[in-house]
């Protein structure tokens, strides 16, 4: 069964994270590395995409005649998807810990982030839905 | 290639599709070595797709995978000795009592034991599923993961670990004996049912595709049906 792993912020963190040494980055961004490969040596990779700046984020809807209308988000009040994982286990149980792997990815100082993750079940057959 | 492509290029991909579990049988009887005879099978079923296309189906498919399956298994074996002679040398010995083993076949379909042996307990059904299809179903790595919905770098990790644990619970290569058989026979039928339900009940892919699973898990069962020794 597929799940997804998804990591937000709110936009705050990411002006901390725009103020992180180069050691704290790169230990960071190693970790990443190595966790997604991993996840691909265990078979259990399907996706992951690290999402924009939410400065570039809009909200789009559909206006009279179809067209885009596009609007700034609200970046004080709202939390923003960083970026997120699909993998394919056997159990909710693996998916909470690799998720909480995730989680404990080294912030500042390399001490583990912390960082909540959500963890959701991709839908993948009639049954999911009960019909 | 996706499932659905196999199936409009039914001569050769089926006819592979029927073959490639009965020439993994015979070279990982011969060679005790499934992991390898899997790979060296693969390579087999690649060359005949090229070479078939091109020049025909030989007039006896079988024997031609099998004899370049055994010469694959054979490449394999020499390129490695340098780095693992110690498997080398059992390998040889292997290759050098062969009579033994391929007569001990001929009643049994050694199609039956390659089931029994990707759908063991000791793998997971994620696990045992992937195996199933590519070793008993013959479909490629690329095949399952489209199935699956899964990119084919992690189906592939997915069945070489399912062959590793194969490999470590030193599993051999033959039937169950009558106790054992109708527990594992469950097991098999399991892992059956999950394929085929995947088929099933899918909402996502496209149809034809995963059609063409269930139509996969039908034909496994019926060979599995085929098979058995008693009446089931």
């Amino acid at each position: 069964m597929k799940y997804i792993l998804l990591m937000r912020g709110k936009s705050g963190d990411w002006d901390e994270y725009a103020r992180w040494s180069k050691e704290d980055l790169q230990r960071n961004v190693e970790f990443m590395q190595r966790f997604n490969k991993e996840l691909h040596d265990a078979g259990v990779f399907v996706d992951i995409k690290g999402l924009a700046w939410p400065q570039e984020a809009k909200l789009v809807r559909a206006g009279k005649n179809g067209e885009p209308v596009t609007d700034g988000v609200f970046p004080g009040s709202k939390e923003f998807l960083a970026g997120y994982w699909v993998i394919d286990v056997e159990t909710p149980e693996q998916a909470y810990q690799i998720a909480a792997r995730v989680s404990a990815a080294p912030g500042p100082g390399g001490k583990p982030g912390s960082m909540p993750i959500e963890v959701r079940k991709v839908l993948s057959s009639h049954g999911d839905l009960g019909f | 290639m996706a499932l659905s492509e196999q199936a409009s290029d039914p001569p050769i991909g089926h006819l592979l599709r029927e073959l490639a579990p009965h020439v993994l049988g015979i070279v990982a009887r011969r060679f005790a070595d499934f992991d390898a005879a899997e790979d060296a099978v693969q390579e087999a079923s690649i060359a005949a797709v090229i070479q078939w296309a091109l020049e025909g189906v030989p007039e006896n498919p079988r024997a031609w995978l099998t004899q370049v399956a055994l010469r694959k298994m054979t490449d394999h074996i020499r390129s490695e000795s340098a780095r693992r002679r110690r498997e080398m040398e059992l390998a040889g010995e292997a290759a050098r009592a062969p009579e033994a083993a391929l007569e001990a076949a001929p009643g049994e379909d050694d199609t039956l034991v390659l089931l029994f042996m990707c759908c063991h307990p000791a793998l997971t059904p994620a696990s045992a599923i992937a195996l199933t299809l590519r070793a008993a179903g013959g479909l490629s790595t690329a095949e399952i993961a489209h199935a699956f919905l899964v990119p084919e770098t992690t189906m592939a990790q997915r069945i070489s670990r399912a062959k590793q644990t194969i490999k470590e619970s030193g599993i051999p290569f033959q039937l169950p004996n009558a106790e054992e058989r109708a527990v594992r026979l469950r097991s098999v039928l399991h892992v059956l049912y999950l394929i085929f339900n995947e088929g099933y009940t899918a909402s996502s892919g496209s149809h034809l595709r995963r059609a063409d699973l269930s139509q996969e898990a039908i034909r496994l069962t019926r060979m599995a049906l085929r098979l058995q020794p008693e009446k089931y």
